[in-house]
């Protein structure tokens, strides 16, 4: 993505450009620190100027934990608009919906949901109309959700509604009467109606192949209920009323609605820090509730943060499995060999990373669990390969096992070799790795949200089936070391996350 | 039952059965100790060797032997790369003629001694498991020296991303330098050691 400009940049006083973030109609958007050291996001304006400009202006001044910040709005040498805002680090929206194709978990929607409609609301209660809602413009940062890009909103005179204003918004997230330029807050109610439903099923109400195909099925298509869970079927299907009358008179109605259907004991209570003047006749302010840490699913962490926690995790196992490695030479007291030692500690490293890279890979998504198995098992035979090719095997050379002599006088007898001698040592060595990694799911052990940072029940369970295996592989403290040793490093490697709490208690095995 | 999981067991019982069957053979379980009697001659020679002292004598004998082996080997397709020492072609020997004086036209004076060498399967098995723990060495150190540049690698762009992340890009191009170094020394280190 090329961007105007560059790292280390100063269009405007006061701040240097660090990076570009984003690209759009709008304009570019550049993360920024400013010389005092703070971190911003700068918006430079292009586009629709005028309404963005004008939407910024009046959102200076709003303060909601909700909300993204707006800091200040400034011009550069060369005429250009900037807006200096709240740099978000975290995902937007869309990018987590993205990675979850069947719907977000219900808690976490419901949870989500009630910190957009604070702040929707809030912006409603000082009369500004967001007009351009939609995944794209909410960002998750630290459990905290955000909603940002008011460059479409749009200031509500006394009167409830605005005649003839330009028509506005995302298409898939636009209400029905914006077609007519008439329209008032209810459409941010409607389009929270269609964000509750994409959150829930994954999926947006209305799609099609172009935009005007679109907006008609806003017009005149009723929504798919039957994708939604019972309790929410009636609140969205009022919040996608066709009429705006008919829709919830406020956000903090619907949000209300939802808490009850999530049956949260604490409801909801909304203040704002003062009152406008114009909203006499409105529902009573309140005042913006607390941030609420957000537990329930962390969105993952970005492509290039799990590429750095990855190598990360790879190069620190190497040096565990080092430093075990060296802790058992030294328990044996001289009894083993070099050999031995390598061999322990390559395979070790090996198994280490057969589980490190396909669980980054596979992150917290939930997979088919046999196809992760059989995937483990192929890989655990690649493992048994590289077994047998630091035992010294060579396809060119004649087991040790096994001499085999052509009939002959015992002079000058000939050596028959064949390739039979080495394979009950490699379907030894394939079969062993196979089974082991076929027998447990490995990959749990470097989930993130994995109950417990360490937890000596895998070590055990890999030990318990590095003995089980001896039916198929006589050398009992090599192969169990490994695995034991694999489970432990994983652990220890991986990043971890508390987990929620459990909605419902169950009882199930994790590992075996 | 799925298909995948239909597969994935039928996948794990032909594992389980062929590894079990394989596992039956005899010449799966680690070689027995060798017992009298259990071992074939496959070669035998009678080596004479010539020196100043006995113990001249002795070496040149021992030496040839070792060639005559390793020939035979060669000429049955099995090149070894390990060397085996003199001590260990010693132990071939089976009798020693005492060491006889010749008279010699080039270099006079010398003493003969002859050495009857036999090549038997279970000296063929020690030395192919001796080439096997030197195979494994040698792969080992390989590996040990790819491992530890690919270890280096991720280690440097681990912590170039993190330090960057920290120091909000104040410092870009001094991480990537040291990065770059990082690399460059670790791979020096590796050239230097091998």
């Amino acid at each position: 993505m090329k961007f105007t400009y560059n790292s280390g940049q100063r269009p405007l006083d006061g701040y240097t450009i660090k990076r570009g973030v984003g690209r759009g109609g709008f304009g570019e958007v550049y993360y920024a620190v400013s010389d005092g050291g703070k971190e911003v996001a700068l918006k430079l304006v292009r586009g629709n100027q005028e309404v963005e400009l004008r939407g910024m202006a009046q959102c200076l001044n709003l303060k909601h934990p909700h909300l993204v910040s707006l800091y200040d709005m400034k011009t550069d040498a060369q005429g250009d608009h900037w807006v200096v805002m709240e740099y978000i680090a975290g995902e937007p929206l869309n990018i987590v919906l993205s990675r979850h194709p069947q719907g977000l978990p219900h808690e976490l929607a419901q949870q989500w949901f009630l910190a957009l409609a604070r702040a929707v609301a809030y912006l409603h209660d000082h009369g500004i109309v967001h007009r351009d809602l939609k995944p794209g413009n909410i960002f998750i940062e630290n459990g905290i959700v955000k909603v940002g890009d008011y460059g479409l909103s749009k200031f509500i005179s006394g009167s409830q509604r605005t005649a003839q204003t330009q028509s506005v918004g995302t298409v898939h997230y636009m209400a029905p009467e914006i077609s007519t330029g008439n329209y008032n807050k209810q459409i941010d109610v409607y389009a929270s109606g269609i964000i509750l439903y994409e959150m829930i099923t994954g999926r947006v109400p209305f799609d099609g192949e172009s935009a005007g195909e679109i907006l008609m099925k806003h017009l005149t298509s009723p929504p798919d209920l039957g994708k939604l869970p019972a309790e929410y079927v009636n609140i969205v299907g009022k919040a996608l009323a066709k009429n705006p009358a008919h829709r919830y008179a406020s956000l903090q109605e619907m949000a209300k609605v939802i808490e009850a259907a999530g049956k949260d004991p604490q409801p909801v209570v909304l203040k704002p820090a003062e009152a406008p003047p114009f909203a006499a006749h409105a529902a009573p302010f309140k005042r913006p509730a607390p941030v609420q840490f957000i537990p329930a699913a962390l969105p993952a962490p970005s492509v290039r943060a799990q590429i750095v926690e990855l190598c990360g995790s790879l190069s620190l196992s190497a040096i565990l499995a080092a430093v075990i490695t060296v802790l058992w030479a030294a328990l044996g007291q001289g009894n083993l060999t070099p050999t031995a030692i390598g061999q322990e500690f390559f395979l070790t490293v090996a198994a280490c990373w057969v589980v490190l890279i396909p669980a980054k890979l596979w992150g917290s998504q939930r997979g088919d669990g046999w196809s992760r198995r059989v995937v483990m098992m192929v890989l655990g035979m690649c493992i048994g390969l590289g077994a047998l090719w630091l035992d010294g095997w060579s396809p060119f050379l004649p087991g040790s096992g096994e001499i085999v002599t052509a009939a002959a006088p015992a002079q000058n007898a000939r050596i028959v070799s064949s390739l039979s001698n080495a394979l009950p040592n490699a379907a030894g060595y394939l079969s062993y790795f196979a089974l082991a990694f076929f027998a447990l799911r490995w990959w749990k052990l470097a989930e993130r949200r994995r109950p417990h940072r360490f937890s000596f029940a895998p070590v055990l369970a890999a030990g318990f089936w590095g003995l089980a295996l001896l039916l198929v592989w006589q050398d009992p403290w090599r192969g169990t070391l490994v695995l034991t040793n694999t489970a432990a490093i994983v652990q220890l490697v991986s990043p971890w996350e508390q987990p929620p709490p459990a909605v419902a208690r169950r009882v199930r095995l994790r590992y075996a | 039952m799925r298909p995948t999981q239909l597969t994935s067991l039928v996948l794990v019982g032909l594992l389980v059965s062929a590894s079990s069957a394989l596992a039956g053979r005899p010449s799966f379980r680690p070689p027995a100790p060798l017992q009298a009697g259990k071992s074939q001659v496959l070669q035998s020679w009678v080596i004479q060797g010539f020196g100043v002292e006995e113990k001249d004598a002795k070496q040149a004998a021992l030496s040839e032997a070792k060639e005559k082996v390793l020939a035979y080997l060669k000429k049955q397709g099995i090149v070894l790369k390990w060397d085996p020492p003199l001590s260990y072609i010693e132990s071939l020997a089976k009798r020693f003629e005492p060491a006889e004086d010749k008279e010699l036209e080039v270099t006079g004076k010398v003493k003969q001694i002859e050495v009857q060498v036999l090549f038997e399967s279970k000296d063929l098995r020690y030395m192919l498991e001796k080439e096997g723990e030197l195979r494994g060495q040698d792969r080992m150190m390989l590996l040990g020296k790819f491992l530890a540049g690919l270890v280096a690698f991720l280690m440097a762009v681990a912590g170039y991303f993190r330090l960057e992340e920290a120091t909000k890009g104040y410092y870009t191009l001094w991480l990537r330098l040291g990065m770059l170094g990082f690399i460059a020394a670790v791979g020096v280190g590796i050239w230097l050691v091998a």
